[in-house]
C-alpha cells in the first residue's frame, strides 16, 4: 500500500511540475490500516525518545507491513499491507505488534495507543530529523510540536478518482460514528478535556482541515489542487488535513478521524466496519446530493468528540435527532449481510458489544485514572494493554507476555 | 559597662558553619559553570570544594576554623548514599531479563578493564594485590556524575538509559571483587582461610537483604502518604538513612546495599508507585553537596604521587570501555555508533571509587596508601573529563535535551 519512493517523490514536488494528480486504480474495497504510536517511559509514563533506534531494531529482520517515523522521536507510524478480508488484516496487525513489543522490550521502552499522550508537555518533543518534519516544524511552529497527537488512517481502495470522491461525500455521514467509536484522548496536556476526543481539536488548528470541498468528479478536483497549488497555500495532497482525503497515489480514500486505538485488535475492527459500510454504500450507487449533506457536519462532528456515543446527531435530510449509539446499532443491522459477504461479521459483532457494554477507549481511560488518581499510571496501564496482557505490575509481570 | 553577652573574639563557630559555606559556595560555582562557562555544574561545585580543601585557603581567610574531616565525611558519605538510591531506582534491571545480550556487554566490558588495567598497573610494578584492587575500583562508573548530567541535560533514549544501566552493573561488580580481593587480603596477612568465603559472603547476603528490607518498607510507607511530595522526599530521606546506618552498624557494604534497595524498590513497585513518586529534588542537593565535598577532602600531598600509573590506567580503562561498549552494541539492538557514545559515557569516575578503598586502608594502611595514590589522580581526572566525555556523548547522540545551562 505505501511505497516509500512515492511519498519521497510527492514531497520534492516542486511548483514546476505539473498540477495533474493521477489517481492510481486500486481493487475496490481492499482495506489498508496506519497506527501512530506513542513511545513511553517504562518508569514515568512520559513520552520518550526511541524512535529511530526502535525503527533499526524491528528494521533488521523483515517486519510484517511498513514501519516509518512520525514528526517527533517519540511517535511512529506502522502500515499494514493491502488486505480484502478482517481475518488476515487482523492477523497481520498483531504480527505487527507483537514485533513492535519485542524490539521495544529490548530497548526498554513502552509502545502505547491512545489519540493523545495525558501530560506530555509539547516544548519537550523533538522533530525528528527529515526534510519534511523539519519544512512542517518551520511552517507550524509550536503547533507542529503541540500536534503529538496518534491517529488511525483507515485507507479503501477506489476503482478511480470520481468513485473515490463519491464514496467519500457519501462516507462522511458516518463520521460521527467513527469518531465516537474510536475516542480516545479525554486526556490532554494534563487535564481532562472533557472531550472524549479531544485529538481533533488539535488537528482543527492547522488551516487545511475539516472536511473536502464538495467536488463530485475528479477532473474537478485536479482543477481545485491545481488552482491551490499554483496560489503556493499547498505543495501535495500531503497538505490536507480532512477528515477523510483521497489519496491518488495509493488509490484510495483515506478516513483519519479515528484516534488510535488502545489495542490493535480494535483498530482492525474499525478497520473492516468502514469497508462494511462502504460496501453498503455501493450497493445503492445514487448519486450524491446537494452539499446540504454538510449543513450538520461540524455540529455532528462535535457532538462525536464532546460526547462520544452519547452524543446526538442530527440527521441533515429528515431533522431528526438520534443519539450516536442508536446510529450505530442501525448501521450495524443495514450493514450485516455485506459483512457476511465480506466475512467480517466477527467485526460487527464486536463493534455491538462496545456500543452495548464496553463503550469506547475514551471511557475505560477515564475509569482507570478514576481507579488510579495518576495519569503516569493510565499511560502505563495503556501500555500494558496494547501489548494484550492486562497484567499490572512493575518489571516482574513482563515475564508473562508470549513471545 | 558588662559586655559579656557579647560572643568571644573572633568568635567559635559550630563545625556544621563549614559546610554550610562550602554549600553557599557551591551553589554560586555551579551556576557561574552553568551560565558563563557553559559547563555541567558539577564542575562547579568541584570547584568551590577544591578553593575549600587546598589548605583551607578561603576559610582562614575568612577566620572560620579548617572543615573538620569527619563531619564532611560523613556528609559526603549520606550524600552519596541518596544518590546510589536514586541511581538504583532510575536503572531498570528487569531490562537486562528482556535484553540478556546487555548483561554479556556488560561483563565483558568490566572484565576487559579489570584484565587490562591490572596488566597495566604490573608494568609499573605495582604490587599484584594492590594492582588487583585498582583495577577492580577501575571497573565502576560513577553514578554520582551520571546520574548529575543525565539530570541536567534531561536526557532522555538509549545512550542515556544505557548508560545508566552499565554504570549501576559495574559499580556492583566492582564492590563485589574489592570485597573479594579485601578478604583475599585479610587470608594474607592472617592466614585464617575461612574469612575468605564467610567475610564475602556475609556482606553480599546481608547488604542484598538490608536492601530488600529497606525497599519493602519505602513502598510501604510512601503508598500510605500517598501525594504530597515533601512527604514522599521525608520518606526517602529517613529509609536510606537508615539503610546507610544498618550497613554501617552491621558493617554490610552502604554502596551495595542502596543501590541494591533503589533497585528493589522499582521491582516490587506493582502498583506503580514510582511513577507518581519525584525524589529527584532530593537528589540534586545530595549530588551538589557530594561533589562540593569530596573535591573538598582531597590531599593535596599524594594527588601526584603516582601520576605515571594513574595515567596509564585512564587510558587503558577508556579504550577497554569504549571498544567493548561499540563492539557489543550490535548484538544488544543499537548501532555501534551508540554504542560507543555509550562507551564515552562510561568513562566518569568520582570519590565514590575512593570510599571503596576507605576499608582497604583501615584494614592494611600501607596497601591502602599505595591504591590511594595512583586512584586519586584517576579520579581527579577522569571526575572532571568524563564528564566532558559524558556531556559529549549525550548531546552527540541528541539525546540531551536542555544545553545545560537551565535555561
Amino acid at each position: 500500500m505505501t511505497a516509500p519512493s512515492t511519498i519521497t517523490k510527492t514531497i520534492n514536488t516542486g511548483s514546476s511540475e505539473s498540477t495533474v494528480l493521477e489517481f492510481q486504480a486500486s481493487n475496490l474495497l481492499t482495506v489498508g490500516v496506519e497506527l501512530e504510536l506513542q513511545l513511553v517511559d517504562r518508569r514515568t509514563g512520559d513520552l520518550t525518545r526511541g524512535a529511530s533506534d526502535l525503527i533499526a531494531l524491528v528494521s533488521k529482520k523483515p517486519f510484517p507491513g511498513e514501519i516509518k517515523p512520525e514528526i517527533t522521536e517519540s511517535m511512529l507510524e506502522i502500515s499494514t499491507s493491502v488486505h480484502r478480508a478482517f481475518a488476515p488484516l487482523m492477523a497481520e496487525l498483531i504480527a505487527m505488534r507483537d514485533t513492535l513489543v519485542a524490539g521495544a522490550d529490548r530497548l526498554d521502552i513502552e509502545v502505547a495507543g491512545g489519540g493523545a499522550h495525558p501530560f506530555q508537555r509539547w516544548y519537550d518533543r523533538q522533530i525528528y530529523d527529515r526534510p519534511r518534519f523539519r519544512h512542517v516544524a518551520g511552517l507550524y511552529g509550536y503547533l507542529a510540536k503541540q500536534f503529538t497527537v496518534f491517529g488511525q488512517h483507515v485507507h479503501v481502495g477506489c476503482e478511480n478518482g470520481t468513485q473515490a470522491l463519491w464514496l467519500l461525500h457519501r462516507l462522511s455521514t458516518y463520521i460521527p460514528q467513527f469518531i465516537a467509536l474510536a475516542a480516545a484522548s479525554p486526556y490532554f496536556q494534563g487535564v481532562d478535556t472533557s472531550y472524549d476526543c479531544s485529538r481533533l481539536n488539535s488537528v482543527y488548528a492547522f488551516p487545511l482541515s475539516g472536511r473536502a470541498p464538495f467536488l463530485t468528479d475528479w477532473p474537478a478536483f485536479e482543477r481545485f489542487f491545481g488552482k491551490l497549488k499554483a496560489l503556493g497555500v499547498v505543495q501535495s495532497m500531503k497538505d490536507f488535513y480532512w477528515d477523510i482525503r483521497p489519496k491518488p497515489e495509493f488509490g484510495t480514500i483515506e478516513v483519519r478521524v479515528f484516534d488510535t486505538p488502545l489495542t490493535v485488535e480494535r483498530a482492525a475492527v474499525l478497520a473492516a466496519y468502514v469497508q462494511a459500510i462502504c460496501r453498503m454504500l455501493l450497493d445503492n450507487p445514487v448519486q450524491p446530493e446537494s452539499e446540504d449533506i454538510y449543513l450538520t457536519y461540524n455540529y455532528n462532528r462535535f457532538q462525536a468528540c464532546r460526547f462520544g456515543l452519547e452524543g446526538q446527531v442530527i440527521d441533515g435530510a429528515t431533522g431528526a435527532s438520534r443519539a450516536l449509539h442508536q446510529e450505530v446499532l442501525t448501521t450495524l443491522e443495514r450493514c450485516r449481510p455485506f459483512a457476511r459477504e465480506l466475512e467480517s461479521s466477527q467485526a460487527l459483532d464486536e463493534i455491538e458489544r462496545w456500543v452495548r457494554a464496553e463503550g469506547n477507549d475514551a471511557r475505560w481511560q477515564r475509569e482507570t485514572f478514576q481507579r488510579r488518581h495518576s495519569m503516569s499510571e493510565l499511560l502505563l496501564e495503556s501500555a500494558d494493554r496494547w501489548r494484550g496482557t492486562r497484567v499490572h505490575a512493575g518489571d516482574v509481570a513482563y515475564d508473562r507476555v508470549p513471545r | 559597662m558588662d559586655l559579656s553577652f557579647l560572643p568571644d573574639w573572633p568568635p567559635v563557630w559550630p563545625t556544621a558553619m563549614a559546610v554550610a559555606v562550602l554549600a553557599l559556595f557551591a551553589a554560586a560555582a555551579g551556576e557561574v559553570a552553568a551560565r558563563w562557562l557553559r559547563l555541567p555544574r558539577l564542575l562547579g561545585y568541584l570547584a568551590a570544594g577544591a578553593l575549600f580543601g587546598a589548605g583551607g585557603y578561603v576559610l582562614q581567610l575568612l577566620k572560620i576554623e579548617q572543615l573538620p574531616l569527619r563531619t564532611m565525611q560523613f556528609s559526603m558519605d549520606f550524600a552519596a548514599a541518596v544518590i546510589l538510591f536514586d541511581v538504583g531506582q532510575r536503572v531498570s534491571f528487569g531490562w537486562v531479563r528482556r535484553n540478556p545480550a546487555l548483561l554479556v556487554a556488560s561483563v565483558l566490558e568490566s572484565g576487559l578493564t579489570f584484565v587490562a588495567v591490572y596488566l597495566v598497573l604490573q608494568v609499573f610494578d605495582i604490587a599484584p594485590l594492590a594492582a588487583a584492587l585498582i583495577a577492580a575500583i577501575s571497573m565502576s562508573t560513577s553514578p554520582a556524575v551520571v546520574l548529575a548530567v543525565t539530570q541536567e541535560l534531561r536526557a532522555q533514549g538509549q545512550v542515556t538509559e544505557r548508560t545508566l544501566l552499565l554504570t549501576a552493573l559495574n559499580s556492583i561488580y566492582a564492590v563485589v571483587l574489592s570485597t573479594l580481593l579485601l578478604a583475599w587480603a585479610r587470608v594474607q596477612t592472617r592466614g585464617v582461610l575461612d574469612d575468605y568465603l564467610l567475610h564475602p559472603a556475609y556482606l553480599i547476603v546481608g547488604s542484598l537483604a538490608l536492601a530488600a528490607v529497606g525497599a519493602r518498607l519505602f513502598l510501604l510507607v510512601v503508598r500510605f502518604v500517598g501525594r504530597d511530595r515533601a512527604a514522599q522526599i521525608m520518606v526517602m530521606l529517613a529509609v536510606v538513612w537508615m539503610v546507610f546506618a544498618s550497613s554501617v552498624a552491621l558493617k554490610l557494604s552502604p554502596l551495595l546495599a542502596l543501590l541494591a534497595c533503589g533497585a528493589f524498590v522499582r521491582t516490587f513497585d506493582k502498583q506503580r508507585l514510582l511513577a507518581r513518586t519525584d525524589i529527584g529534588l532530593a537528589s540534586g542537593v545530595a549530588l551538589a553537596l557530594f561533589f562540593a565535598l569530596s573535591a573538598a577532602v582531597i590531599d593535596g600531598r599524594v594527588l601526584f604521587a603516582a601520576w605515571l600509573p594513574a595515567l596509564a590506567l585512564v587510558l587503558v580503562r577508556a579504550v577497554c570501555k569504549i571498544g567493548a561498549v561499540s563492539l557489543l552494541a550490535p548484538s544488544t539492538g543499537i548501532s555501534w555508533r551508540k554504542g560507543m557514545w555509550t562507551g564515552i559515557g562510561l568513562l566518569p569516575m568520582s570519590a565514590l571509587a575512593l570510599m571503596l578503598t576507605q576499608e582497604v586502608s583501615q584494614l592494611n594502611p600501607q596497601l591502602g596508601a599505595q591504591t590511594n595514590a595512583v586512584l586519586l589522580l584517576s579520579v581527579v581526572i577522569l571526575q572532571i573529563a568524563g564528564a566532558l566525555a559524558l556531556v559529549y556523548a549525550l548531546r552527540e547522540s541528541g539525546e540531551a535535551r536542555a544545553d545545560g545551562t537551565g535555561r
